[in-house]
Order: structure tokens, then sequence, then C-alpha cells
């Protein structure tokens, strides 16, 4: 009886989407061409190391390009940024900003810019060479919320900027929508799925040039699943792009990251492209690292493609990470030093939701020369730690304010150490 | 004095055999002639003359036994003066400004001085061992001059024969009267013309060159990173031979799609080490607004889109919609 109501609107709001786009299917469109959407080339050297299998991980500063669902998985602001010259052609930069933001329990909102840009293209008269330039840049405003624990939506609006420039001038400009899902069957499989450009030409899914031409984003969905092993060290991924409103194959991906050190991972995949050689697929192995340092991270893959020495692109990501947002509940579990280890043990992936967030300290200490070595031995590892005075004579070190999500090995390194007097486990507002 | 290959057709209705005989008026003589039995066609080796225009008096000598009937310009056994031949005769070249252009483009040319210029004047470059560059664009002016374009993209540099004829006949010739110059740039580059292009009206031809004699195969690749085209060349014919290689792309995809506004990245590569030879950006710039059709998002897609975004929609709101049915039921 309790989701009666719930049934009860979603079967006229399901009809009314599609007599919606019925609507729009029937209506006359245009014979046209598929423009080309750059955030295929992929975003983040981490995705790309992965062999672009990220739409079910999507979770921090890449999630605006890949699923905004994964917004929802932000637990603190991050500035990112790439950089590439791919196929040794195409000037390929991107930049990104999510923020955590509590909408229906978990959300964030992001912004990205997706820039590709090719110079000196000839134009070759009886008077010699003309050069143009060529930008088919992307814009992204995107937002998630989770209505539940282990599900998410997230939808990102894209606006398009292609065009010449130089001796050739012409510009178009579009916009379309990608909608995304992602879905956690339990704390080490999850599901995404990302609907890209997902919006009919007659709804605007389009991009338009000054003499009338209209051009469609091709609309793509993308299909993800990832895994954890049990001791979260080693993260795996699949991922399937289907081409909706393109006679095109469908492209395959796959990829493994191996967290060996806290800071430092390893990752490798199998990426494939369209290929007129074979007249379906290539497929291109693609490796990476990744080092974390406090809240800078670098990341770094290297993707050959269809085994052409020119071919090979280097991609460099780096991010910058802020403070989670401030807290709302606090509840103190391991009030004292004896019970601290165990209540770390227990604060497992698979005993706690995953938006908990643990704030680790250590102390008291009476001498402040101590306290301070400590701290620097937890800066030194990489931890967001600082110095406390409680009272006089007292000190303490937070460690630093860790989720499980993606700190779960740093909780049990710190589980093992010595001098934890007290864990707060807090959630966010 | 100029010489021109002619060929004459003759209606003649034959029986057995004939014996043809030429005769000419004014400053004209005959190198050689020859007759077809089979599609009774007189074609002449050359004639020899200082005017571009002179008449030509042709005729058939019945054989003992044969014979001949009558037609329009045969009759008995004499020689006819077949004045209508004189129109058949090829125009003739003279001059062409430019006399020269560079192999990265097209060329105009302003005019071609001449005689006898028709609306089936044909125009051609030709180069022994190379393919005939025909003119496109011919605008006869007058008879006496012809404007028009040669696509000289990628064409082999030397000097070149310019033959003005009439369709399907012999023509004149004006010996190396056009020279295509190699215009220099980077060794590693593949250029191509006209660029931007229209798929749906034209094609580009691309242009590079080779050291040395090489298996080569382009590829061209999306500005994403997929493959959308492909050719193989064998080494020492067009594509992968030393010095000048032209092909061209016509727009589409091995997958069959016309490719839309955008640029396209072309590699030539030597398959046996992987290693790119020349590159090549290549524009696609519609210049009209294409036929309209029916939408592109299939209908399966579409119901798909609607259950997850109303989905979407009630999952993040049904509590609230709940709360609120209960507050209604409650008044």
């Amino acid at each position: 009886m309790k989701h009666r109501p719930f049934r009860l609107i979603f079967v006229p709001i399901s009809v009314f989407w599609i007599l919606c786009f019925g609507f729009c299917a029937s209506s006359p469109g245009r014979d046209i061409g598929y423009t080309e959407d750059p955030t295929k080339i992929g975003i983040g050297a981490r995705p790309l190391g992965m062999g672009r299998a990220f739409v079910a991980i999507a979770d921090q500063e890449n999630a605006v390009f890949i699923n905004p669902a994964g917004l929802s998985y932000t637990k603190k602001w991050s500035l990112s940024s790439m950089y590439a010259s791919f196929l040794g052609d195409v000037n390929y930069i991107t930049f990104g900003f999510t923020y955590p933001l509590p909408l229906f329990r978990n959300g964030g909102v992001g912004i990205g810019y997706v820039g590709s840009n090719v110079p000196g293209i000839i134009s070759p008269t009886q008077e010699g060479f003309n050069y143009s330039d060529y930008h088919n840049n992307v814009y992204l405003i995107a937002a998630s919320f989770s209505p539940r624990d282990d599900l998410s939506f997230g939808s990102a609006l894209k606006i398009f900027d292609q065009g010449f420039s130089g001796y050739v001038n012409s510009i178009g400009k579009g916009y379309d929508l990608d909608l995304g899902v992602k879905w956690d069957i339990d704390k080490r499989l999850g599901l995404g799925l990302n609907l890209q450009n997902i919006l009919p030409v007659s709804m605007g899914g389009k991009i338009s040039w000054p003499n009338g031409d209209e051009q469609s984003i091709p609309a793509v969905a993308k299909a993800g699943l990832k895994g954890l092993t049990e001791d979260g060290s080693i993260l795996f991924a699949v991922d399937y792009d289907l081409q909706i409103n393109k006679n095109l194959p469908g492209t395959g991906h796959i990829g493994a990251e191996w967290k060996f050190h806290p800071n430092l991972a390893l990752r490798g995949g199998l990426d494939q492209n369209l290929s007129a050689m074979t007249g379906n697929t290539a497929t291109n192995v693609s490796l990476g690292i990744g080092l974390e340092i406090g809240s800078v991270k670098f990341d770094y893959a290297y993707h050959p493609y269809f085994d052409e020495s020119s071919n090979i692109t280097h991609y460099i990501s780096f991010t910058i990470f802020g403070r989670a947002p401030a807290l709302r509940k606090t509840q103190t579990v391991a009030p004292t030093p004896e019970a601290a280890p165990k209540a770390i043990k227990a604060a497992t992936p698979e005993a706690e939701p995953k938006e908990m967030v643990y704030k680790v300290i250590c102390g008291p200490f009476t001498q402040k020369s101590k306290a301070d070595r400590t701290n620097m031995d937890a800066i030194r590892k990489g931890l967001d730690s600082v110095v406390k005075e409680d009272g006089p004579g007292k000190w303490t070190v937070q460690l630093g304010v860790f989720s499980l999500e993606d700190n779960a090995a740093k909780l049990r390194d710190l589980a093992g150490g010595k001098g934890i007097k007290s864990i707060v486990i807090t959630t966010p507002k | 004095m100029s010489k021109r290959n002619i060929s004459i057709t003759i209606l003649v209705l034959l029986i057995g055999g004939c014996i043809s005989r030429f005769a000419f008026a004014g400053d004209v003589s005959l190198e050689s002639v020859s007759y077809n039995l089979s599609t009774n066609t007189f074609t002449s080796a050359g004639i020899v003359t200082t005017s571009p225009v002179y008449q030509i008096y042709a005729g058939v000598q019945e054989l003992p036994g044969v014979n001949l009937s009558s037609g329009d310009f045969i009759s008995g056994t004499g020689f006819v003066k077949a004045s209508y031949f004189m129109s058949a005769f090829g125009p003739t070249v003279l001059a062409i400004e430019p006399a020269s252009g560079n192999n990265i483009a097209p060329i105009h040319i302003k005019k071609i001085t001449g005689t006898n210029f028709t609306s089936s004047t044909v125009v051609k470059l030709q180069l022994s061992g190379e393919t005939d560059i025909t003119a496109t664009g011919v605008n006869v002016v007058s008879a006496t001059e012809i404007i028009c374009d040669f696509d000289i993209t990628g064409a082999k540099a030397g000097k070149w024969n310019v033959l003005v004829t009439k369709e399907g006949e012999s023509g004149s010739l004006l010996t190396e009267g056009f020279e295509v110059k190699a215009y220099s740039f980077a060794a590693n580059l593949a250029i191509n013309y006209p660029n931007p292009f229209d798929p749906a009206r034209e094609e580009t031809k691309v242009f590079f060159r080779l050291d040395k004699d090489a298996d080569t195969r382009a590829y061209i690749f999306t500005i994403t990173g997929d493959m959308i085209w492909k050719d193989n060349f064998l080494s020492g014919s067009n594509g992968g031979r030393a010095g000048e290689n032209t092909f061209t792309w016509n727009g589409m995809s091995a997958f069959g799609e016309m490719m839309s506004n955008g640029v396209y990245l072309l590699h030539i590569v030597e398959p046996s080490t992987g290693r790119t030879i020349a590159k090549g950006k290549i524009m696609v710039l519609r210049r009209t607004a294409s036929v309209p059709k029916k939408d592109d998002i299939p209908l399966a897609a579409q119901i798909v889109i609607a259950v997850l975004l109303s989905g979407a929609l009630l999952a993040s709101g049904s509590g609230n919609i709940y709360r609120a049915l209960k507050k209604i039921r409650k008044k």
C-alpha cells in the first residue's frame, strides 16, 4: 500500500515522456550528418589508463564528463585538468570542478570544459598555402542526487561550440543532455549507465551552422560494471558503448587499477575504437599510473592507437582536492584509546554506509614537540594532518577526515598504527 | 605550318569495295589517308596547311563491276565537293595564359586562344606516361577564345602539351605549352584540394610525395580517434611511388556514413614499420542545408530514456509526494 502512490504517478509520467519523445520522433527532422563529441576521447588520465572503462566508477573529478550520477560520490571539492596532444594533431585540454552538495541525501554539482583544437589546416591555392584552425569545445553543467544510499542519478547539460577560424570562417553551436545512473549492487560491485546526447534533433540536440545546415550529436548509451577486490586494492571495470542513432558497431572497454600503495596506483586497460581496417573495431592497450599526495593527485596514461608510432598519446591529469564540507552530526564511537583500533577495523566498507566520514585523532600529547613530530610523520605519509591545542599542556593531532569510499586502505593502515586515541564518525550535512 | 590529324566520315553505302581519292583547295596537302571498310571512315594521318580553314574535296571511285548507290554527298564515280567537311576539322590552339601553375591546387586558365572553338571543344593537358588532365568549366567565349580550369593538384611537374579537340575527333596540339611546377613544401605533409570540401557535392584530391617507392597505407581518423577510412597502395604504383602521389576521398566513411562538418586527420603510413610518412588535415564543411527526413532517436531508446527520466523524477520526489498524499487523506 505504501508504494501505491509511487506507481500511480510513475505510469502517467512515463507515458507523458514517451508521448513527448514520440511526438518529436514523428516530426520532420533533417537528413543530417553526425558531428563529433570530443568527450568521446576520454576525460582524465585515470579513466584513460583504464581503457576508458569508467562509467560505473565515475566518482570524483571525472564524473561531470563520464557519468554525472557519480557526482553524488564526491566528498570534497575538486579542481582538475588534463592535457594531451591527441594523435599528435589535436590539442586536447579539459578542466573540471566538482563540489559535493547534499541534494536528496547525497548529491553534487560540477562544471566542465573540454577543448579540442586542430591548428594549421592548409587550404592550398595557386598563390600558396592558407591556414585555418578548427575547434570543437564542450561546456558542461552537471548535477546529481541520490534518492537512496545505493542509487544516484545525474544529468549534464552540454553546450557545444565548434567551427573554423582563419582562412575558413564558420561556427556551429548547439546543446544536448547526458543522463546518468549509478547503482551499487553491494559494497564491492556497482553498475553505471550514461545516456549521452539523448536529446532528439527536434528537441534541440543538434549543431546549427550559419548556412542553415544542422548536424546531430551522436547519442551513445554507455553501460558499465565495476568490481572491487575484498581488500580494496584492485578495482576492475568493464564498459560497453552502444551507438543509439548511428548504424555503427559498439565498442568495449576493460580496465583495472591496482593500488599497491596508499598513494600509488598502477592501471591498465583495453580500449576499443572504430576501425576501417577491420570494418569493425580495433583494440588498443592503455597503461597508467597515479600518485596522490595529500590533496594533490597526479595521473598519467599512455595510450597507443592503431599500431602507428605517431599516434601514441600521453595524457597528463592534475587534480587538487579541497576539504570535505562541514559536518553536521558527530558520533564518537571510540572514546577510549583501547577501543580505537577495534572500532576502525569494524569500520570496513561492508559494515558502514558509504557516506560515513571518519575523523581520526591522535593524542592527547603533553608536549607540543611530540605532537608536531607525529603531525610531520602524518604529513609525510600524505595525510591532511593538523595539530590542535585542546587545553593547557594538551595537544592532539587530527590525522585527517576520511571517507571509506576512497580511503579504505588508509584507514586500515591507521588501524595498525600507534597513538590513535579516538575515532569520530560523522555524517555530512 | 601546323599539322593536324583528322578523321572524316563519309556516308557511303558500299556493296563491295571502292577506292578513295581526296583533293584539296588552297595551300593544303595530304600526307596519307586510309579507309576503313567496316566503318566507312576515311582517316588522314596528317594534313599540312598554313591556313586553319580550307576546303576538301573527297570522293570515291567505283571499282569495276561494283555498283555504288547514290547518296547525299556521293554520286557517280567522280569527285564531289564536300564543303561540310570544313566544319569537321577540329579547332586549333595557338596560346594559353597563364602558361604555368603550381601542382598544389587547380589553376584557372584566363585565356586559350585559337580557332574554330565551339561548345563541343574539349581541352586537355597531356604528358607522356601520365593520365590526361581534362579541363573543367570550359567557357567558349568566342570561336577564338576559351576560359577553363585544370585540376593540376598532384600532377607531375614538367611541360605538358595543350590539346584542343572537337569532342570525339582529332584536334590541335600546342607542344609543351603549359608548365606544371612542383610547389615546395615539407616532405611529411599531405595536402588536399579542395579544403574544405562538401561531400554532398564533390570529392577532395589528396596529394603527397614519397622519397622512394614503398607500400603505403592511407588512414583517415576522426578527431575522437576512430579510423573511418583506409586505402592500401602498392610500391611503384600511384600512392606508393617515388615523387608525386594522389588519391581522392569522397567524404564517406568505411561504415557508409557521409562525414559531417569537422576536421579529419589523414595519415600516410608505412605498414611494415608503422612509421608515419606524411600527415594532413582535411576539412569538411557543407555549403548547403541538408534534405529533410525523420528524426534520429529510435523509439526503443526513447522509451528507455523516458522510463529512466520518470524513475529519477519519482525516486527523488516519491517521499514528498507520498507525504503530501497522506496529508490530503488525513484532511
